[in-house]
């Protein structure tokens, strides 16, 4: 199995990605999707790691996300299925 | 820091979440990096979805470095069959080399045989003809030898008969010649002598 067709099963199976786009769903029909995810950012580590990383590649989350696709080898593409 | 106590992440991307999908790559780059809600919900799986995503991760890797040894091993195995043929092709050469240079010092030596076997032909019959050349010769010199022979009884015959002759004709001239006895031989006739009458 390819690892795209890994990420989508995962997406329609796996309940950490399902709360990851449930999480996503909560910022996307928030009032201030900034401050929602500064909160969020507040008590997980994980999330607060992720935008220090968007911090380095200059606040741009899009450049951020291809750059550490690259660096780990991974079809980014195939992620971005996986949220949809 | 505001008067919430929430220190405000700097805004991210040009639209400042203006835009619906700026947060839409902060939970891409969030599954990205291996997910992290484990604070959340009480969530236990997280470490589930990490181990998920990193044998995803290493899935694609080895299905990578399998098609990079494959492709090596491929590439290798081809090269090492031209190798191990042309090695093989060049061994069948140089023995049908080798063959073709024996066949021809064979067949240098069937002609070699073949002239020394001509020259012993030559050689006998130039043999058989002086043994013939010798007898004749031979045969030659005995007839000579035997004529010689021969020759010198016959004159052994007549110097006898010459020999016979000069005493014959000695004899013959000295039958009247007186001879002087060769010895005396005194008689004084008869005693008492006789008188005369």
């Amino acid at each position: 199995m390819s690892y795209p067709a890994i990420l989508q099963q995962l997406a329609r199976t796996n309940p950490q990605m399902q709360s990851i786009r449930n999480m996503m769903n909560i910022v996307k029909g928030a009032n201030n999707p900034q401050m929602m995810l500064d909160q969020m950012a507040q008590n997980n580590p994980q999330l607060k790691q992720a935008m220090d990383v968007i911090r380095q590649c200059g606040n741009d989350p899009q450049k951020a996300f291809y750059a550490l696709a690259e660096q780990k080898g991974v079809d980014p593409q195939a992620i971005l299925e996986s949220l949809k | 820091m505001d008067s919430t106590g929430i220190t405000p992440v700097m805004p991210l991307g040009g639209d400042n979440f203006g835009g619906s999908n700026s947060f839409f790559w902060v939970f891409a780059l969030l599954v990205l990096m291996g997910g992290g809600f484990g604070n959340w919900g009480g969530n236990n799986g997280v470490n589930a979805l990490n181990a998920d995503m990193q044998r995803g991760f290493d899935t694609q890797n080895l299905q990578s470095q399998t098609r990079d040894i494959l492709g090596a091993v491929t590439s290798g195995t081809a090269e090492t069959i031209a190798a191990s043929t042309a090695n093989a092709t060049n061994a069948i050469n140089a023995i049908k080399d080798g063959n073709a240079s024996l066949i021809r010092e064979f067949g240098n030596v069937e002609t070699a045989l073949t002239t020394l076997g001509g020259q012993f032909s030559s050689c006998c019959c130039d043999i058989k003809q002086a043994i013939a050349a010798s007898k004749y010769e031979s045969a030659m010199q005995m007839a000579a030898m035997e004529q010689r022979i021969t020759s010198k009884m016959d004159a052994n015959e007549i110097q006898n008969l010459r020999d016979q002759i000069s005493g014959l004709q000695l004899q013959a001239a000295t039958a009247n010649v007186l001879r002087y006895p060769n010895s005396w031989t005194y008689n004084g006739g008869s005693f008492p002598p006789t008188a005369a009458a």
